[in-house]
């Protein structure tokens, strides 16, 4: 009895170690870089808004978008966090929005591609290292080593902030 | 009155639903005696209850309210602890206030039922009872309670009771005035008496029969303006079904669309409503402000509110607050004088305040009203003087209307002295901008020793206002209508011969007013479309408050009403903007800021102006022009009219052909002569440079320019030029602008001198001989030459009076006049011309440096058959070539 119990009883706490250990983030792509938000900081994602461009606002002020009677801002993320990958700057370029933030004022996060909802354990979740090539530091959270890549959880509140 | 019983519906609505929440509130303390935040929030509750039936003198619900607060105090700071008593004798007393208010809300009077005056005797003691003795223990009521109910004999109590009843109710007024401790005397002097018991009985039924009719519900603005954001997504779908329906081309489909159309839009303007709330519930704040004020001013003040019902947006009526209570301050404390001052002024003792709104062309007005000392321009000057507002010399120039503008100005402030009310400095510019953030604005008119009235403009609603949907780069943006003055479409022609460039900026003369034109897309830093010379131009004549300007955009669409939001927090700082909106196809649109967008229009010639407006004031508006200043080698300053020029540019040296020895340039598709001035003027030569200015005059449709050095400045001056010191040809005279001598050249005179040719008309006209009447000798000579050059031979007169003269000797064909002149004008003259025998059909051009329509209709009003402005030479030549011709004919 006792034999049988124990493993289960042992599999069962593993389990909820691993729920508590793990977070959820959204992965979506700009370019080659492969970024991540926390699922919870993540309204939705969608894919056909229409931009209307606003002159003379910072140059990662991709425009404002319609979100269902809502008017959202919309961000470029490769140029709010100044991406130095080149990438192909066409106009016609399709953006993804990840419709992100508070929901008293949420934002629009242009991203290229987007990934899979990824479950990462917490002990592959670090801090960023002191040096980072390509990205300005203060955007990014934490950094996880996938098999094959870097993922880079992304600081949403830095991304909120206005400079 | 009218504006009481809304303060009183508004109260019995609101009291309604709190005692709704208190009978919950109560059952939940019992069972959570300890929740000091629900304590509180009951004790906010009847507190309110209390303090509003004071002010509406409703003393049985006050002595109520007063005595339930008083155990509810207890309770609060932990003197005594909820039991099922004390929650009972609270719920009782809730009770009765909702009888007390039901009736209230039937015949707005309190009832008159002594159960209620018995139950504030029992509240009392119930009340002294656990101050005194703490909580009192259960069982001593309980046991009395059975036997009252059982008594059948209730009538004959009453009698007997009345006398001691009332007594207690003055206690509590007179306790209540004096704001003393209220329990100390007789504090168990009064036993528990049995129609307070009876009354304990008698509740519970008759208020749970107690049924407060619902009329209000209150709603979370949030919701409404989800509501409001809904509305308009549905237009926005309704639109496309009306696209496609109409693709489709079923009958029935269409009908249906045209239908469902109609209701949209009567939702949609219903939401709009709710959010409506009469500005009264502002105004009802200003009985007691206006008080208070007046009582510390130390200076009697009768209010009058008028309009109170005028409906505006909620967020407006928020807004307006504030800088309505500034404005009312302004009034008692600087306006309104003391009384025994005004008795001497014959003035009654009491100042009238009024305070008045109501609806004008789609925009609400309120004023604000006092018959007191008035603003005294005198004092205001001398006031702005000394804390630096404007100096003593602008001042002197200053009219009335402009020196009382100055309250306006930052920093300040009349009031002798810094006193408690106002007169802290911040003042009327806060309240200034404020209002013109509102999209509103205001004005101040006064009389000195009759009051003044400060008139506030302000939109309906900033939620959906009418705007007008202008396109540049393909993106639209819309301009709110408040802020549009008309629309201007110009055609080639008229670009050529209208707009004038001037440095880098632009400007477009409207019927004779100077207009700034700024160009949307330049704005918003939108790369320049190459512009095409054959495409109208379309100027969107705009006020911005201060001044009118033209923005120039690439295509006007439609005026639609549109749902104003707010800008994200990333694009707030852009003052080019004041909101976003949702367009009819579902996108985003900008909507431009007028007042923001004028802060780009800072022209270098702006400060120039202003002064030399101010210098001239005082000076007749006839004498002043818009002059352009220019060099030609480093130390010789030279003036034209700007209104003569039809543009500047600039060119490089290699782009100078020369042709048949003459200098020419590549423009705009033909070949435009270019002249240098030190060919017909003894000045000093134009110096080599790798880039030269071009001043581009157009004349019998043919462009003509002269080269310079350097465009210095555009300025609006007097003209008093002296003639004789460079008396020559091509110059009309010198004058000192500046502290630098500046000559004036006569333009058609060297364009002659250039080409003898220049002016010629194709048909020989015989030589007609024209009178030319004229005060100023400027424009005498400018005229003078320009008619000469054109082949006419000219008389001239110095004034109405001479020309009179010389008529009566002097045969001519057509007359020019002047209109303002000494001796005699022109509208007098031609007035005797048109009454003499002789002379009456002698064809009269009155010419002026300003043509407005008023003057206009004037001048063909006194007889004069054609109006022109004096620097318009082609039109001019062109009405003396008409009126010949027609004159020849008869």
């Amino acid at each position: 009895m006792n034999k049988d119990n124990l493993p289960a009883a042992q599999t069962t706490d593993i389990q909820e170690i691993k729920i508590q250990l793990t977070n959820q983030f959204v992965t979506f792509y700009y370019g080659k870089h492969f970024f991540g938000l926390p699922i919870d900081v993540v309204i939705e994602i969608n894919r056909f808004l229409e931009i209307t461009p606003v002159p003379l606002a910072s140059d990662y002020v991709a425009g404002i978008v319609n979100l269902r009677g809502h008017i959202l801002t919309a961000i470029n993320l490769g140029l709010r966090i100044g991406l130095l990958s080149s990438f192909s700057q066409g106009e016609n370029r399709t953006f993804f929005n990840i419709i992100m933030g508070n929901r008293e004022e949420p934002m629009s996060l242009l991203v290229e591609k987007i990934g899979d909802v990824m479950t990462i354990p917490r002990d592959k979740i670090e801090p960023p290292p002191e040096i980072l090539t390509g990205v300005d530091k203060k955007y990014v959270k934490f950094i996880c080593k996938l098999p094959g890549q870097l993922l880079t959880i992304l600081d949403w509140e830095a991304l909120q902030n206005v400079n | 009155m009218s504006m009481e019983s809304d303060i009183l519906k508004d109260f019995l609505a609101e009291s309604k639903e709190n005692l709704e929440l208190l009978d919950q509130q109560f059952v939940e303390l019992e069972q959570d005696p300890e929740n000091a935040d629900l304590i509180k929030s009951i004790f906010r509750t009847i507190h309110t209850i209390k303090g509003t039936s004071g002010f509406f003198g409703f003393t049985t619900l006050e002595g109520i309210a007063h005595f339930a607060e008083d155990i509810l105090s207890k309770l609060r700071d932990g003197v005594i602890k909820v039991n099922e008593d004390i929650a009972s004798m609270l719920l009782k007393a809730v009770d009765h206030i909702k009888i007390i208010l039901s009736t209230l809300e039937k015949t707005s009077k309190e009832p008159n039922d002594l159960v209620h005056l018995d139950f504030i005797v029992d509240l009392r003691n119930f009340s002294e009872k656990i101050v005194k003795g703490g909580v009192i223990p259960r069982g001593r009521i309980e046991p009395k309670k059975a036997p009252v109910i059982a008594t059948p004999v209730e009538e004959p109590a009453k009698p007997v009771q009345k006398e001691p009843v009332k007594e207690p109710l003055q206690e509590i007024i007179a306790e209540k005035e004096e704001i003393a401790s209220p329990k100390e005397e007789e504090a168990e002097a009064k036993p528990e008496s049995p129609p307070a018991m009876r009354a304990q009985a008698a509740m519970p039924q008759q208020a749970s029969n107690v049924h407060l009719t619902e009329t209000h519900v209150r709603v979370d603005v949030n919701l409404l303006d989800k509501l409001m954001n809904l509305a308009g997504e549905l237009v926005l779908s309704r639109n496309r079904l009306v696209q496609i329906a109409s693709v489709l081309n079923n009958p029935d489909l269409l009908a249906a669309n045209q239908r469902m159309s109609l209701i949209v839009t009567e939702l949609q303007e219903q939401i709009m409503k709710t959010r409506m709330q009469p500005v009264g519930n502002v105004f009802n704040k200003f009985p007691r402000i206006v008080r208070d004020l007046a009582k510390m001013a130390k200076k009697q003040v009768q209010l009058k509110i008028e309009g109170a019902e005028t409906e505006l947006d909620r967020s407006i009526v928020d807004v307006i607050k504030d800088p309505l209570t500034h404005m009312v301050r302004n009034s008692i404390d600087h306006g309104i004088e003391f009384p025994d001052i005004r008795v001497q002024k014959d003035k009654p003792e009491f100042g009238a305040l009024i305070m008045k709104a109501y609806h004008e062309g789609g925009q609400v007005i309120i004023e604000i009203k006092d018959d007191g000392a008035g603003i005294d321009p005198v004092r205001i000057k001398k006031k702005a003087i000394e804390k630096g507002v404007v100096t003593k010399e602008q001042a002197s120039y200053m009219s009335d209307r402009d020196t009382i503008n100055l309250v306006f100005a930052p920093g300040f402030s009349t009031a002798e002295q810094v006193t408690n009310i106002s007169g802290r400095g911040v003042g009327m510019d806060v309240v200034r901008t404020n209002i013109e953030k509102l999209g509103g604005n205001v004005e101040v008119l006064s009389e000195v020793g009759h009051g003044t009235t400060v008139k506030v403009k302000i939109p309906l609603t900033l939620a959906i206002i009418p705007a007008l949907i202008v396109k540049s780069n393909e993106q639209r943006y819309c301009i709110p209508q408040v802020n549009l003055v008309e629309l201007v479409s110009l055609g080639k022609n008229e670009i050529s011969k209208d707009i004038q460039i001037v440095g880098d900026s632009e400007f477009y003369r409207l019927r004779g007013e100077i207009l700034p034109l700024l160009r949307l897309d330049s704005l918003l830093a939108q790369s320049k479309n190459e512009q095409n010379v054959e495409e109208d131009m379309h100027v969107v004549v705009l006020n911005s408050g201060e001044r009118h300007f033209g923005l120039v955009v690439d295509q006007i669409n439609d005026s639609e009403e549109i749902v104003v939001k707010p800008l994200g927090k990333y694009l707030k700082n852009i003052e080019t903007y004041a909101g976003t909106t949702l367009m009819g196809d579902g996108r985003a649109a900008l909507i431009l800021d007028v007042v923001g967008m004028t802060s780009k229009l800072s022209f270098k010639s702006e400060e120039s102006i202003q002064k030399a407006r101010l210098i001239a004031e005082g000076t007749s508006e006839e004498d002043k022009q818009f002059l352009l200043l220019f060099k030609v080698s480093d130390d010789e300053y030279f003036a034209i009219p700007l209104g003569i020029v039809n543009r500047l540019d600039k060119i490089k040296r290699e782009k100078i052909e020369v042709v048949g020895g003459r200098e020419i340039v590549q423009y705009r598709g033909h070949s435009m002569p270019l002249i240098r001035l030190e060919s017909f003027l003894p000045i000093s030569p134009l110096p080599d440079l790798a880039e030269y200015h071009l001043i581009v005059f157009n004349m019998n449709n043919r462009d003509v320019a002269v080269v310079v050095s350097a465009i210095e400045d555009s300025m609006e001056i007097s003209i008093d030029i002296e003639e004789h010191t460079f008396k020559q040809d091509g110059i009309l005279g010198s004058a000192i602008i500046k502290d630098r001598t500046t000559l004036f050249l006569d333009i058609y005179q060297i364009i002659q001198m250039y080409d003898p040719l220049f002016f010629e008309k194709s048909e020989a006209t015989s030589v007609s001989r024209l009178m030319l009447a004229e005060d100023s000798n400027f424009y005498r000579n400018l005229l003078h030459s320009y008619l000469t050059a054109s082949g006419y031979d000219v008389v001239i007169a110095k004034d109405g009076q001479e020309a009179w003269e010389l008529l009566q000797r002097e045969p001519v064909d057509l007359l020019i006049t002047d209109i303002e002149m000494p001796k005699m004008t022109g509208l007098e003259l031609t007035r005797k011309i048109r009454e003499s025998e002789k002379l009456r059909r002698l064809p009269i051009i009155a010419v002026t440096s300003l043509s407005s329509e008023d003057d206009k209709r004037k001048g063909i009003q006194s007889g004069v058959d054609e109006y022109q402005a004096k620097l318009d030479r082609d039109k001019v030549l062109y009405a003396v070539e008409k009126l010949l011709k027609q004159k020849a004919i008869i």
